[in-house]
């Protein structure tokens, strides 16, 4: 009896590994019991879930510079979104999409940020979501939170984290982050990151016959309750403290608006043999929701 | 709205439990109870219906004055004529009752005018009793510090806590009374920020007004965009002053004495639970503020209402001043505690009693306003009034 059960296990497993399992993302062959792709390390059970619901997601991507506030502003967002107390809804799809909403939500509740992403694709944390609005819209959508600097090395030096690459060619609309409140003190970094950032972008979905692409891009002030400016007129911020961005902008997208948000009410530091620490005094969320709530209705 | 009255002997010892302590007599509450009874009886000498003149005890229907008339109200209980009667008249409509109490001042008033200060203090303000109230550090909690430093036990003596944060109809009395202009109101080390603190039309003001009042709706809303400063010089105006830290737990947290020494507190002022019905915190209402005497059912034990939720309030003392020294959180500028959470406060153990947060005293932020408090002392005449009649 044993026997006869083994080879049939064995047989069925063999005729799984025959039928391979691309990759949502790279779209790379992978076998059907893959955690992660071997080629991005994107998880796998996105195609699963994606072949069984006979679902096509899109992806938008959330991207700035490393400590620019893409975790908090990721966690933040889906747990604003996933209460329901507006226009959009978010319904996780899959236990694996709800591990960076409650990792950040720990973190805040206690007054800390989260840990640093880690670098490593295979270590980030990725969202697979139904986003829902005016009762009959809905959306099928994928995140990860990407490491700011596996997105540095990847614009530095190609190829060196290929999911990078891959993630943002697929990607119908991306939010960008940008540290205001660095900005605000005069570090021109977050401008020429940002300006980059959009460059990689741009170069990934340029069309023939035209400067400018399409997919619609929601720059976000990130930290925003730092330096207030940024709240009351975002795009008059953004050409005063980020003229290359401005710039940009203006040249190369078809279809972007400025916001600005921030999750912490006042930062302190706390000095520790790990280095500097930033900590949230308190938490109150302001326009997080905002630049996703623009940037999914830009979808088709 | 109307106002209870909380200061009833009764009232406080039955929310404290000391009634029973009293009855007990053991030695150990006897000392507490014995000032806390002084101070119940005094709270009671102050209560308005025992110092009003006979003639004019109003019925207890016509006692339940709109907070927001109240010193017209009583103002016009006054002859027009006199001079020090039209001076005391002014101090009750802007509400500055509390300058009236000071002995320098009260000792040249009549029974009648102090009766009636003594009555809006008696509306307006709730009695905080004497006592212990334990400060947390934050990292008590979560980080299994040792109670030893993780916590300090403060005595307080007894104070009057406003029931109802600052509103911007208050404020604007001091903005009009040229508050702003008034250097002797104001830190002289914070002379020269002074130009800086207008509003959106440039005119001294809270910084979200404009044209130098509140925007049209919200005159009973708490008044925000003010700075530590701003609160301070208001307070100073009114004859009042910013409560500390520790009173203002003191005030929600309504710490009653145990055996074991530390006290027993709550926390949130009306119970252990958080309950999103009886404050106005993150995901509660529209996320913004609502009117200062909104969410009654959520007040503390003395009755003072929305000290948790709507906005954070200031307070007198240094934030982080209950960290040990070892866990110190650095800022860039030297930050004033702030206490209560606000509108738009996302977790709920970030509105409780304990928690602290802070801000920069030149902050002017959406959701920072603050409430004001009375030393027991300044309130002596009344007592001394009491006494003579």
């Amino acid at each position: 009896m044993s026997t006869g059960t083994y080879q049939e296990l064995t047989s069925l497993r063999i005729a799984e590994y025959a039928v391979g399992m691309p990759c949502f993302i790279c779209a790379g062959g992978n076998s059907s019991d893959a955690e992660l792709c071997r080629h991005c390390h994107a998880p796998i059970a996105i195609a699963h879930q994606a072949n069984v619901q006979k679902l096509r997601p899109q992806m938008i991507a959330v991207i700035g510079p490393a400590a620019s506030g893409k975790t908090v502003f990721l966690g933040m967002l889906l747990d604003l979104l996933s209460r329901q107390l507006g226009d959009l809804q978010l319904l996780a799809r899959g236990a694996f999409s709800i591990s960076l909403q409650q990792s950040v939500m720990a973190s805040l509740a206690r007054c800390e940020f989260p840990t640093k992403t880690p670098n490593e694709p295979d270590r980030w944390n990725w969202v697979h979501a139904q986003v829902s609005w005016q009762l009959r819209k809905r959306l099928e959508l994928i995140v990860p939170d990407m490491s700011g600097e596996a997105l540095l090395q990847e614009i530095n030096h190609p190829n060196s984290c290929p999911v990078v690459r891959s993630y943002l060619k697929k990607c119908a609309g991306a939010i960008v982050l940008v540290d205001a409140a660095r900005l605000d003190c005069g570090d021109k970094e977050p401008d020429f990151f940002a300006m980059k950032l959009l460059s990689f972008f741009c170069e990934l979905h340029a069309k023939k016959g035209t400067d400018r692409i399409r997919p619609p891009l929601s720059l976000v002030f990130t930290k925003a309750d730092q330096c207030e400016l940024a709240f009351t007129n975002p795009r008059e911020f953004a050409a005063k403290q980020s003229p290359g961005l401005w710039q940009t902008c203006q040249q190369r997208l078809s279809k972007f608006e400025f916001f600005a948000s921030g999750v912490a009410g006042a930062c302190g530091y706390s000095f520790s043999r790990s280095g500097k620490q930033v900590l949230p005094l308190r938490v109150e969320p302001r326009g997080v929701v905002e630049p996703f709530d623009w940037l999914v209705k830009q979808l088709k | 709205m109307a106002f209870r009255t909380y200061l009833t002997i009764p009232n406080i010892l039955a929310a404290t439990g000391l009634g029973s302590a009293i009855v007990a007599g053991s030695s150990g509450h006897w000392a507490l109870s014995g000032s806390w009874l002084s101070v119940g009886l005094g709270a009671l000498a102050l209560r308005s219906r025992d110092v009003r003149p006979a003639a004019n005890v109003p019925s207890p229907q016509v006692q339940r004055i709109s907070r927001k008339h109240l010193g017209d109200e009583l103002a016009a209980r006054l002859s027009a004529d006199d001079e020090v009667d039209g001076l005391v008249a002014q101090m009750l409509c802007e509400g500055r009752f509390a300058l009236l109490l000071r002995p320098e001042l009260a000792s040249t008033l009549r029974q009648e005018h102090l009766a009636l200060a003594a009555e809006m203090l008696d509306e307006t303000m709730s009695l905080v009793p004497a006592g212990d109230v334990c400060m947390n550090s934050r990292w008590l909690e979560q980080d299994n510090e040792s109670a030893a430093t993780g916590r300090a036990i403060m005595e307080i003596e007894p104070f009057f806590l406003d029931r109802c944060a600052v509103s911007n109809a208050e404020f604007a009395r001091f903005v009009e009374a040229g508050g702003y202009a008034q250097t002797e109101l104001w830190e002289a080390a914070i002379w020269p920020a002074l130009m800086q603190f207008v509003d959106q039309t440039g005119q001294p003001a809270p910084r979200f007004w404009s044209g130098g009042t509140y925007a049209e709706g919200l005159a009973d809303h708490p008044v925000v965009g003010v700075s530590w400063y701003e609160a301070k010089a208001y307070a100073r105006w009114i004859g009042k002053r910013l409560p500390d830290d520790a009173q203002w737990v003191k005030a929600g947290a309504w710490p009653v004495a145990t055996s074991d020494g530390a006290p027993q507190q709550r926390r949130y002022p009306w119970g252990e639970i958080f309950d999103h019905s009886l404050a106005n915190v993150w995901g509660c209402r529209e996320n913004r503020t609502v009117p200062v005497d909104e969410y009654e059912q959520g007040a503390s034990v003395g009755g003072i209402q929305q000290l948790v939720g709507n906005v954070w309030e200031w307070t007198n003392s240094e934030w982080g001043c209950w960290e040990p020294p070892s866990k110190r959180i650095e800022t860039i500028v030297p930050m004033k505690a702030l206490r209560g959470g606000a509108f738009d406060t996302y977790f709920e153990n970030q509105c409780a009693c304990q928690f602290q947060s802070g801000d920069d005293p030149l902050a002017r932020r959406h959701n920072i306003g603050f409430r004001c408090a009375l030393d027991w002392p300044q309130t002596q005449p009344l007592a001394r009034n009491q006494e003579d009649t």
